[in-house]
């Protein structure tokens, strides 16, 4: 089994991610029960409106740190953009129109998800920012308070929108995707279908 | 049931905070401690256990001050911005039909969202709690047909306590008689919100922002855009988002990269 698997995140690696994946889901159910009066009820789950505020503004600390060593983690490999991602998108990466066969050759991270790490990093920026305004209403200006409640809300919820595509496109549209995160490695065929030129490099002797 | 009002007519106002004592016994508030800055008013600003208080601006009268006094609490608006930004059920409410605005502090978590999106920063937090108190409107008498406890107690009649539209039409009068000694009279509170008004009403001697109030309170435009269409949209967004991924999934179906026959995932 061994000989046709290569490693493909680190330790370090699968700690934030993990942690930074459940203290989301907390955030996000927390969230929304906060949000408006029609989602109060998801509140019951992290135990009533009261509570719920102090699980999201701790959730939220802790997600923002996973956040800061997933953007120190992968920076590098999400910074990489070359011709072949101009036309990774103009193909979808085959998700959508052109087949996956038609797709140009991808680096550790295909051109898709660096813009998803691109958008949840600064999404997760945002956040942290208004979420600080949030919690320390009185501390900033008025306007900046209002400001910061809309803002807060809008990222929240475009980057709950974001994360669904992600697990979706790492879980059921992509067998065998979802064990790189659980336990860091995946097939070999895997890595050459979906990441031919980092495979190529990693398994160089 | 008509829209009840209190309509506050400043000409009146001798000064006395009977008002501000009455509150403080039927809402059975404690006394905050006060220090003295050289002026006749108590307390800078409202606090959790201060739901009304008389503001003294002095200005030179003659050889002597003139005091210009406001008596002011919770304006209870129409369509209440507090109300808008509260997302706890029953927290922050407004009456239907009777329009005062009223909060459980039971229900209040403290998250501050009301003081951020009310134009005067009425509610007021405390930490100790983790809630924030207002003026009631002094809702458990209003619902047994009892006056404010403010109203009733004002030994001028400065402040009074009644149907919306009969004070309203009694404001017009007055502001009117006044005109003549005040030249700068006017009614505040109707006008607010483009005209949706509020439900606590002034005549006052001088421009609203002579005494520090916003001369044309609406609600920000960030609150209109977070709850008018954020909230609305947040439902089916995210629930579009799930429908779309079922349907990719049933149209494209998983990626299978066995099929391409190159190296074998699993052994
Ligand atoms: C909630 C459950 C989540 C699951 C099941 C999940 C799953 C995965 C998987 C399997 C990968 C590896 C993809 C690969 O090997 O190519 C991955 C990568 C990644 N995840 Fe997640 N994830 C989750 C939540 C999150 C959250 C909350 C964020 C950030 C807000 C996030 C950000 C990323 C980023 C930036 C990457 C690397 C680039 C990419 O694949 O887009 N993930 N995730
Ligand atoms: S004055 Fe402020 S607290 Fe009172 S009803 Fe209006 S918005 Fe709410
Ligand atoms: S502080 Fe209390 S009353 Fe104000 S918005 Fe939050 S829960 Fe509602």
């Amino acid at each position: 089994m061994a000989t046709h698997e290569i490693q493909r995140f680190s330790n370090s690696e699968r700690f934030w991610h993990i942690t930074g994946a459940v203290t989301f889901i907390v955030l996000a159910v927390s969230g929304l029960g906060l949000y408006a009066r029609e989602f109060a009820w998801l509140t019951v789950l992290t135990g009533g409106p009261y509570l719920s505020k102090w699980v999201h503004f701790l959730a939220g600390l802790v997600f923002a740190l996973c956040q800061v060593m997933n953007f120190v983690q992968w920076r590098r490999d999400c910074s990489e953009w070359t011709e072949a991602d101009g036309d990774w998108l103009r193909k979808s990466g085959g998700y959508l129109w052109s087949s996956h066969a038609d797709v140009p050759e991808q680096g550790r991270f295909n051109t898709g998800q660096k813009l998803m790490f691109w958008s949840t990093s600064l999404e997760s920026l945002g956040l942290f920012a208004t979420g600080i305004v949030l919690w320390l209403p009185f501390a900033f200006p008025k306007g900046i308070a209002s400001l910061s409640l809309v803002l807060h809300a809008f990222f929240g919820v475009t980057l709950i929108m974001l994360i669904i595509i992600h697990v979706y496109l790492a879980t059921a549209a992509n067998p065998g995707t979802f064990r790189a995160m659980w336990t860091g490695r995946v097939s070999a065929g895997w890595a050459r279908y979906h990441h031919a030129r980092w495979w190529k490099e990693e398994s160089r002797p | 049931m008509p829209k009840l009002a209190m309509f506050v007519d400043v000409t009146k106002c001798v000064g006395c905070r009977a008002c501000t004592v009455a509150c403080k016994q039927w809402n059975k508030l404690p006394m905050d401690k006060t220090h003295f800055t050289g002026s006749y008013q108590n307390l800078p600003d409202l606090t959790p256990t201060t739901y009304r208080l008389v503001t003294f601006k002095e200005e030179p009268f003659g050889g002597s001050v003139s005091w210009h006094l406001l008596s002011h609490s919770c304006f209870h608006c129409n369509d209440a911005p507090c109300v808008k930004a509260c997302p706890v059920p029953g927290a922050m409410t407004q009456s239907a039909d009777k329009g005062y605005v009223a909060i459980d502090r039971k229900k209040c978590i403290g998250c501050k969202y009301c003081v951020t999106a009310c134009p005067w920063g009425i509610p007021k937090y405390e930490s100790k709690s983790e809630t924030v108190a207002k003026c009631t409107f002094c809702a458990e008498r209003v619902e047994n047909n009892l006056t404010t406890a403010c109203a009733k107690s004002c030994p001028t009649g400065a402040i009074s306590f009644g149907d919306r539209e009969a004070l309203l039409a009694a404001a017009k009068k007055r502001v009117e008689a006044s005109k003549k000694t005040f030249p700068k009279a006017q009614i505040y509170g109707p006008g607010a919100y483009g005209g949706k008004g509020t439900n606590v009403f002034y005549l006052l001697k001088e421009e609203p922002s002579f005494y520090g109030l916003p001369p044309e309170p609406t609600a920000s435009a960030a609150l209109g855009f977070w709850k008018d269409v954020l909230r609305p949209l947040t439902g089916w967004g995210i629930g579009a988002t799930v429908i779309g991924a079922l349907i990719h999934y049933l149209a494209k179906g998983p990626a299978d990269y066995e099929e391409k026959g190159e190296g074998h995932g699993h052994s």
